[in-house]
């Protein structure tokens, strides 16, 4: 896939207010989504033999919350701060998801606490809990990787 | 500013967040008489008894979400002021009378959609009369006799969180500095998350940075406590 064919997508995006779009063929794949204030941003999963394409007019300052890079299927949902990862609202009540939940888009999956600011990280999409990607109570980073959600 | 005032509220904090959902602007602030179901830090009880001021203020601040956080130290900021020069702050965001017993307590809860603030609730209960049946709690009213009226106090700390908050979005060093002046945490022994270490000063983004025995640590959350000091 080619710059122009990718720039052409974005546009088709923007015209038809399409907020994201996936697209995979055979061991390239990629995924365009409208940023904030409708910028696009792309985030591409291609082999390494492929050419490396960056996200035209990407938003610097406006990190995907819980970007989803495509994996065999997998949505891979991301730390969007630094803090300290917690599965459940309190130590004594049960997980918010396990391996095996089934999510749909705007579920709460866990929190992310920095200083007593109480994150709840949402799922972007639904689907099933594939993995759980971080211990409970752990530090966690800006863009670490959460869980693995296979869509659908 | 808006500052609504009903005579009772399970939680200030999820009551605020339904009314963010219902499209509440920036500023609006919620103050319970009694609060019955308050929320602390993971699913702990908060007590508010009558009198004490159970407050939550709902803002839509542009800041990217490593800034947000500096909200919570914002807050603790405006109630050490409101109440009073002997009062200091505990990092992050308790507000210690002189004894060090606690008198105020902060939960911020966050909303964001893709890396963006959709709002931000803080939650504010300050022990302004009375104080739970703890050795580590204290009221205002306790330790310094002055009885405070719960509006106008909520009223000040409303109005210096929000100026705050505004102020983040510029340059949070002026924040950072005044957190600084009543710190009670900077310049002690300290333990939190398991760390131990002097705490010698809070990065931009409000970590406590501690000199450990093994070099310099970051936290970001967690419970200081104070470590005993050695006679000698």
């Amino acid at each position: 896939m080619d710059l122009d064919r990718i720039e052409a997508l974005l546009k088709l995006l923007s015209e038809h207010e399409v907020s994201e779009f996936a697209y995979k063929d055979g061991d390239a794949s990629i995924r365009l989504r409208l940023g904030p204030e409708g910028i696009p941003m792309a985030q591409v999963a291609a082999p390494v033999a492929a050419p490396v394409v960056a996200a035209p007019a990407a938003a610097p300052a406006a990190p995907a919350a819980a970007a989803a890079p495509v994996d065999d299927g997998l949505i891979v949902v991301e730390s969007p701060m630094v803090g300290t990862f917690y599965r459940s609202p309190a130590p004594d009540k049960d997980a918010y998801v396990e391996v095996g939940s089934t999510v749909k888009s705007g579920d709460t999956l866990c929190i992310v606490e920095a200083m007593k600011l109480m994150n709840e990280i949402e799922a972007d999409i639904g689907g099933t809990i594939a993995e759980i990607l971080v211990e409970n109570a752990q530090p966690v980073q800006f863009g670490q990787p959460l869980f693995k959600i296979r869509k659908g | 500013m808006r500052l609504l005032r009903v005579a009772e509220s399970a939680s200030t904090n999820d009551d605020l967040t339904a009314l963010a959902a219902r499209g509440a602007p920036h500023g609006t602030a919620l103050l319970a008489d009694r609060q019955t179901a308050g929320r602390g830090r993971l699913g702990r009880v908060w007590e508010s008894g009558e009198g004490n001021v159970a407050l939550s203020v709902l803002l839509r601040p542009d800041l990217p979400l490593e800034r947000v956080p500096l909200l919570c130290l914002a807050a603790a900021v405006a109630v050490a002021t409101a109440a009073g020069p002997a009062y200091r702050i505990k990092w992050p965001n308790d507000v210690l009378a002189p004894d060090d017993r606690k008198v105020c307590g902060i939960l911020a809860e966050l909303d964001s959609e893709r890396g963006q603030v959709r709002h931000v609730v803080v939650g504010i209960g300050v022990n302004l009369a009375s104080a739970p049946p703890l050795p580590t709690a204290a009221s205002l009213l306790e330790v310094d006799g002055i009885r405070r009226d719960p509006e106008a106090f909520a009223r000040e700390v409303a109005e210096g969180l929000i100026a705050s908050c505004e102020q983040l979005q510029e340059d949070p060093s002026p924040v950072l500095q005044r957190w600084r002046a009543l710190s009670h945490t900077l310049g002690r022994e300290v333990e939190v998350a398991g760390v131990v270490g002097r705490a010698l000063d809070i990065d931009p983004d409000g970590a406590l940075r501690l000199l450990t025995e093994c070099g310099e640590r970051r936290v970001l959350a967690g419970d200081v406590t104070m470590v005993a000091q050695q006679s000698g």
